[in-house]
């Protein structure tokens, strides 16, 4: 009771007491929203910089390797023949010890080598013009009226915009000068404070400005309202994911090579980068959202991966015996992609977390992979794209699961980044092998997301 | 009355204004959001007080003590004497507590607030809620002995 009377004592005193505002106030008030105008202005242009340096440079990071290391038109129409029996020419551009001889052929789109398995003593040399570029592995890569008419003229256009949409009670504007909240005079306090954050029992009411900018209140009682539904919002999200596959795969095309030449071929998976944008629709705190994204997969084609010796020393000697290297093509798959994403928002701060989880479908649009195939007695890889396609699912469906961390920059703008994984749900190649061959790949998913 | 607000939770009158200032700029920049679903003027008091709020957090460490003293508390010496003083002495009594007795005992006694909601508000703890608000009462009404009040008049009641 003694808490309570002291309580509304302190509560009828506190609202008699009226102090006048600085004479600069508004001119400083006015100041400081340009100045965070200008602020943000300078935020958004550096974090929109940054998202296109993160572009670029992912960009980047893939492209060099793959134009360095795939062959030109005019080598790919070339063939050559491999053979260990000329050891007179040195190797230009493979350093390996052991040697590989390349000889020009004429046959179109074919790469060819000739194996002979029979020990050689000197190292045999490269033609590196006439076969696609070979590298070596490389994994993981105021106080004046005017101010104040500004003011209150600012704050009367927009009651008067609100009271024109979806005000519900009325709220009369005094004089030029004065405005006059005089909503929610007689209700009881029925406000949900915590849901909406006012508390119900500040009394409310009458608010004057004057001249003085002096905001007097007078008591009515407490307003009320309705719980209001959360509206649908409608983002743009542009992101970029980046990402690293942990599984290599089987080509599996080249049984018959194995069979023939004890050679073991496996591709060797590298890395993954999608480019996108997805258009969102959000209640509260769960989001939907599906849009497009370019997909490039790359992962290397080693000429000589293993033997299928099983011991050390059987495949030492059949390097040695065959004169090979392990050496690696760049190779990449293209797709085009649609993701149908779940997200649940945590926290509702500056700063919060974002749980995304969802499918994506693939399409394969473009392939730049090579196959190794045996002709007549020789080990030969082609880029031909037929048969490429021919060789990978066209339709390739994955789940995507991340974790983000949001940061609100603005009202309509806000940055996100965190770890993502992605596994596909069906093998990658047509063919059938005992080893599955989807790949998983783990990665860094970021982006900018625009409210409207 | 967004200064008076201001000048309840801020050090000086100085930090006052700045608050209010900022408020303001707050206000302008967010007047699209207020949805009517209370009276304008709570709207803006509320967005002073969370500014004000912020202020105090980013510019000084705020104390808070969770232990409850007893204290002796001559309530119908506090409650008379608030009738009677001078308010901006008043003001200026408040203004001079502790800054997390004073964020107490204005959104407490003066905005309404239960103990919960300051408690999640401020990150603290309901019982360190109640104990700023029992210290803050017991050092307001020291102050007021200091100013030269006399409670023995009331210590027969």
């Amino acid at each position: 009771m003694q808490e309570n009377k002291f309580s509304e004592i302190l509560q009828n005193r506190a609202k008699e007491f009226v102090l006048n505002p600085q004479a600069t106030a508004f001119d400083r008030i006015l100041a400081m929203r340009k100045l965070e105008q200008r602020k943000r202005l300078a935020l958004y242009i550096s974090v929109l910089a940054l998202f296109l340096g993160t572009c670029l440079m992912a960009f980047w990071i893939i492209q060099p390797s793959l134009n360095s290391a795939l062959p030109s038109k005019q080598t790919s129409t070339a063939s050559t023949i491999i053979s260990n029996k000329n050891t007179s020419e040195k190797p230009s551009k493979i350093t390996s010890k052991k040697a590989i001889k390349i000889q020009g052929r004429s046959e179109p789109n074919v790469v060819s080598k000739e194996i002979n398995p029979t020990k050689t003593e000197g190292k045999s040399a490269i033609n590196s013009n006439e076969i696609p570029s070979i590298k070596k592995p490389t994994f993981g890569s105021n106080r004046n009226k005017e101010t104040h008419s500004f003011i209150v003229a600012n704050i009367e256009s927009k009651i008067e915009e609100k009271q024109n949409t979806k005000l519900p009670k009325s709220i009369a504007i005094a004089e030029p000068k004065e405005l006059i909240a005089n909503e929610l005079i007689d209700s009881k306090p029925t406000l949900d404070s915590s849901k909406i954050g006012f508390k119900q029992n500040i009394e409310s009411s009458e608010i004057t400005l004057t001249d003085s900018l002096a905001i007097t209140p007078e008591i009515v009682s407490a307003s009320n309202t309705e719980k209001v539904k959360e509206p649908l919002t409608f983002g743009l999200t542009v992101y970029n994911q980046y990402m690293l596959q942990t599984k290599a795969y089987n080509g599996g095309e080249n049984q018959l090579i194995e069979e023939q030449f004890g050679i073991h071929y496996q591709e060797q998976a590298k890395s993954c980068l999608s480019l996108g944008f997805l258009f969102g629709i959000t209640r509260q705190k769960f989001t939907l959202k599906t849009g497009l994204a370019y997909t490039q997969v790359q992962f290397d084609k080693p000429i000589v991966q293993q033997t299928i010796a099983s011991s050390p020393l059987q495949r030492e000697s059949f390097i040695n015996s065959y004169g090979y290297e392990i050496n690696v093509i760049d190779q990449s798959l293209t797709f085009l992609e649609m993701p149908i994403l779940f997200s649940y928002k945590l926290g509702t701060k500056k700063l919060n977390l974002e749980l995304e989880s969802g499918l994506a479908f693939q399409y394969l649009s473009k392939t730049n992979t090579y196959i190794i195939e045996t002709i007549n007695n020789k080990i030969s890889y082609t880029t031909q794209n037929d048969k490429e396609n021919k060789r990978f699912k066209a339709f390739q469906p994955l789940v995507q699961v991340s974790a983000m961390v949001n940061y609100n920059i603005g009202r309509r703008i806000s940055l996100f980044a965190g770890p993502t994984a992605r596994f596909h749900m069906r093998q990658y190649y047509k063919e059938e092998f005992t080893q599955r061959n989807a790949p998983i790949y783990f990665g860094v998913y970021s982006g900018l997301v625009f409210k409207f | 009355m967004l200064l008076g607000v201001s000048y309840r939770y801020a050090n000086s009158e100085d930090e006052a204004h700045e608050i209010v200032q900022l408020g303001f700029v707050k206000i302008f920049n967010n007047l699209s959001k207020f949805r009517f679903q209370s009276s304008l003027s709570t709207w803006l008091t509320r967005v002073v007080i969370n500014t004000a709020l912020n202020y105090l957090k980013a510019n000084e460490k705020v104390k808070w003590e969770s232990d409850i003293e007893t204290l002796t508390e001559n309530h119908d010496f506090v409650v008379e004497q608030l009738h009677q003083m001078d308010l901006k002495l008043l003001m200026n009594c408040i203004q001079e507590l502790p800054t997390g007795y004073r964020i107490v005992l204005n959104m407490f006694a003066i905005e309404g607030y239960s103990h919960k909601e300051i408690a999640a508000e401020l990150n603290i703890t309901e019982s360190t809620s109640r104990s700023q608000f029992v210290r803050a009462k017991a050092l307001l009404e020291k102050k007021l002995i200091s100013l030269g009040f006399d409670t023995n008049k009331y210590a027969g009641k």
